[in-house]
């Protein structure tokens, strides 16, 4: 017996008991000592997740070890990837219903209810972070996991591992997102959270990493596929921005408040490295990793050109990580950041497009489908967008082209453009492939929802881009109009006045798009409880039109 | 402390020929001819994994969709 | 046709590692020219005259700004553009926000630039147009921050706030850090005390039109009544070598 007793399994369970019983006795003792609101709730959050992670490996205990293969074929951890899918569905609705109250707030600042807690200021952030990091990032996460193990034909490395990854990933949403409310910041956009939530990202992203990375050397095919380098890449650019961007140094240990390592204008050269960043790696590099396994995957076809997608991603990779300057163009950082920030932007056009082509003409000789397959459809019309938003970029990143567009809603437009169109139908096609193929249905429980979905979204990306082109560029022209004396024509608040219309109309949009993601949410529901819509017993995968 | 002129002159430099050297690494990769073969197999991995679109419960479990020879 | 013959993994485990030290390099190097050079190259910040590290006061009220996102709406970066120096003033330097952690120059103004605040407006107006804006700007968007006169200043971890700065560069003395408690109760009341001595072109008085408290409103105004105050541009030479980037 006593060989049993230090075999693998135990060894990792006795593992698991220190670690999380270490982190439940921290957590005690960050609660004892909290100095501030947000420390004392985030200490009984932490003791919370450790607590039901002790609970958690004890219910596991005695149960034989999962098989790596069934039949000769591999045995893929599917339950993580539909615990992903589920995330990804909850925390669309949520992040798109906070931006719709945000989005009403700006038209109709009564909303703000002369109130701390959901003023517009407080409530941004969660708004940002919960479509980037909660949807987004879940999108990519259960796509990711799904990916590399069917493209390797192997299980996913590490069990328990992947579980921590997932439920840890979503602590960190809850973390980040109830620290906003109370107040606690770095001030940083698209980094908001404080020091102590930061480090915990970085434990989990390493974890990510380490499943990720171990599926991948322990795989069966020969040739990585294109797909998990994107995916790879995006977990380790983001591992380098995190770390860089969130250097700190907190006020005390049981203080939620930290200053920035940095400041000024090094400060904002980093903070626009990460943030233009994000979008390169979290909101791109990540989603063409998506592109290039379902699009192939639901039109039944190979990429277009495996050659190109490696042109791209090098090219990509390289060339994005420069741009960040753009963001920066007439401030105090250096004329010469600012040129090659500018270069690089424009340079960016190029493996933005080639992807592009690349995801398009896998549908070349097949462009049927777009008719008969709303997922497909749903899928190239993100393609498109995503063409859209990456000649915008370079065209707004010229300087005389930014002194205009910056600082205004042309700005948010065209960060919807690629978030509500390329970032969220991309994910939207991802879900619909993935649920019926997780979930072993025939067929997602209605095929006409999926239409109305792809219809009511698409109206209302078109409302909100539409919208903030004409006020964006409105209010630039305001800002700089002469009066025939030489004079500024417009105060300010003359500009605000008339964004009013428009922030109405873009308001209206994200009603229509989040009106579509609810539409998803209850076609997921049903499908995953197994109901199949009556008009639909068609065959399977050919759709009936 | 390093003066802008010195770092300008190497990136305009050295720092250019590093530059192209690994965007030629890059694109031999991609289109040597002897790798042709493993690119246009790597192209066909999604779609030669056994369960593709119509594998769900009730169906006939047959590999794949369009290439039902996977090999496997 | 997907299957290979039995390898051994060590290619397949050297192949990932490959690809993934591959990445890095290639994502590092765009970093590494931007920013390194912007700690290393002398002219990165220009010599000023008159910038000094925030009061206790003006840091607490900072951290309000902070807390409150005011950042997601208003920019602290006058562009070097004409129709921007009209509307707001000199254009800003980067030694202006050289004790900025973090800096707060901000990508979107649904409300004005606030790099020149300082003084434009007098306490009153403030006074009134945090707590509601539309009664000043009736066509204000702004939300109204009526709580702010209503709580107490909590600023009991001041000094350590600013002892982490101190930690990051800011080069707060060992006199300016005890007194920190003194130093934010005299720039809240009308007597100021020995405060200029230690901190250059600060003003002390009551803020808020509360002299019997010190709230997170008197913190505010006194952050937002400094902005873009302390450079003397009389003496600042554009056309100083270290100064042409």
């Amino acid at each position: 017996m006593a060989h049993s007793l230090v075999s693998a399994p135990n060894l990792s369970r006795f593992a698991s008991y220190l670690v999380f019983g270490a982190g439940a006795l921290m957590s005690l003792v960050l609660w004892a000592f909290a100095e501030d609101q947000t420390m004392t709730v985030h200490a009984m959050l932490f003791l919370a997740f450790f607590l039901a992670a002790i609970y958690w490996v004890a219910g596991r205990q005695g149960r034989p070890p999962v098989a790596q293969e069934v039949d000769g074929k591999p045995n893929y951890n599917e339950a993580v990837v539909k615990a992903g899918v589920i995330a990804t569905v909850v925390w669309g609705l949520v992040g798109f219903s906070v931006g719709v109250v945000i989005a009403w707030q700006l038209a109709f600042p009564a909303l703000n209810f002369d109130t701390s807690f959901i003023n517009f200021g407080r409530l941004r952030p969660v708004h940002t972070s919960a479509v980037i990091f909660a949807f987004g990032g879940n999108a990519l996460i259960a796509t990711s996991l799904y990916c590399v193990q069917r493209t390797n034909r192997t299980r996913l490395f590490g069990d328990g591992l992947a579980w921590f990854v997932f439920w840890g990933y979503q602590l960190f949403i809850v973390l980040a997102a109830t620290s906003y409310l109370m107040g606690a910041t770095q001030g940083r956009e698209y980094a908001e959270p404080e020091w102590h939530v930061d480090l915990w990202l970085t434990l989990v992203w390493v974890c990510y990493l380490l499943v990720f990375l171990g599926t991948l050397i322990k795989r069966k095919e020969s040739h990585i596929y294109v797909a998990n380098w994107f995916y790879l890449a995006f977990i380790v650019t983001i591992a380098m921005l995190h770390l860089g961007n969130n250097m700190a140094v907190p006020v005390s240990l049981f203080s939620s408040k930290s200053v920035s390592l940095f400041s000024g204008v090094q400060d904002a050269m980093i903070q626009w490295w990460y943030g233009h960043n994000a979008v390169g790696f979290f909101l791109t590099a990540g989603f063409l990793g998506m592109m290039y396994y379902f699009v192939p995957k639901r039109a039944e076809r190979p990429v277009y050109s495996y050659r190109l997608s490696i042109i791209h991603f090098w090219a990509l990779i390289f060339l994005y990580i420069w741009a960040g300057p753009h963001h920066l163009h007439y401030t105090a950082l250096p004329d010469w950041a600012q040129t090659l920030g500018m270069f690089f932007s424009i340079m960016l056009w190029m493996p933005s497009w080639g992807g592009m082509i690349n995801g398009l003409m896998t549908l070349a000789g097949a462009w049927d489908k777009l008719r008969t397959d709303p997922v497909i459809r749903m899928l190239i019309v993100s393609v498109a967008f995503y063409g859209m938003s990456t000649f915008e970029g370079p065209v707004m990143s010229i300087k005389q082209v930014n002194s205009l567009s910056h600082y205004t809603d042309w700005t948010v437009g065209h960060v919807h453009s690629g978030a509500l169109g390329w970032v969220g139908f991309v994910s939207f096609g991802a879900v619909y492939c993935l649920v019926p193929w997780l979930w072993k249905r025939r067929e997602m429980f209605s095929k006409r929802l999926i239409e109305w979905h792809f219809w009511i979204a698409t109206a209302g990306i078109l409302l909100y881009i539409t919208a903030m082109w004409v006020s964006g560029i409105m209010q630039g022209l305001m800002w700089r109009a002469h009066d025939e004396l030489g004079f500024l024509q417009y105060s300010f608040v003359e500009t605000v006045e008339a964004m009013h219309p428009y922030y109405v109309i873009r308001a209206l949009g994200g009603v229509l798009y989040l009106t579509g993601a609810g539409i998803m949410a209850y076609n997921v529901y049903m499908t995953i409880r197994g109901r199949e819509a009556a008009t639909q017993a068609a065959p399977k995968a050919v759709p009936a039109e | 402390m390093v003066s802008y002129e010195a770092f300008s002159r190497f990136a305009g430099t050295w720092g250019l020929v590093l530059l192209v050297v690994m965007f030629v690494i890059a694109l031999a990769y991609a289109l040597w001819p002897s790798n042709q073969d493993k690119f246009n197999r790597a192209a066909r991995n999604p779609l030669d994994d056994e369960r593709g679109p119509d594998a769900y419960e009730d169906a006939d479990r047959q590999p794949g969709n369009g290439d039902a020879g996977s090999g496997r | 046709m997907a299957s290979t013959p039995k390898l051994s993994h060590e290619p397949f485990e050297k192949r990932s590692i490959l690809l993934l030290v591959g990445i890095l390099i290639v994502v590092a190097i765009g970093g590494i020219v931007e920013i390194v050079p912007l700690f290393l190259v002398q002219s990165t910040i220009e010599k000023v005259q008159g910038m000094r590290p925030y009061t206790p006061l003006e840091l607490a009220g900072r951290n309000i700004y902070l807390r409150e996102g005011c950042y997601n709406c208003h920019s602290q970066m006058v562009r070097s553009l004409r129709s921007e120096v009209e509307r707001y003033g000199h254009y800003s330097l980067a030694a202006e926000s050289m004790y900025d952690h973090p800096f707060q120059w901000g990508s979107k103004r649904t409300g004005p630039d606030l790099a020149r605040l300082g003084g434009k407006y007098s306490d009153d107006w403030h006074r009134i147009h945090m707590a509601n804006p539309r009664a000043i700007v009736p066509e204000s968007i702004m939300p109204g921050y009526p709580f702010l006169v209503e709580t107490k200043l909590d600023y009991d971890n001041i000094d350590k706030v600013m002892i982490a700065n101190r930690r990051a560069g800011v080069p707060y003395t060992d006199a300016q850090i005890a007194n920190a408690h003194a130093d934010l109760r005299a720039q809240a009341s009308a007597d100021g005390g020995d405060l200029a001595e230690r901190y250059n072109k600060a003003t002390a008085r009551d803020w808020d039109g509360k002299p019997d408290q010190i709230t997170e409103l008197d913190a505010l105004i006194a952050y937002m009544q400094m902005l873009g105050t302390l450079v003397d541009f009389e003496s600042y030479d554009v056309d100083a070598s270290d100064n042409r980037r």
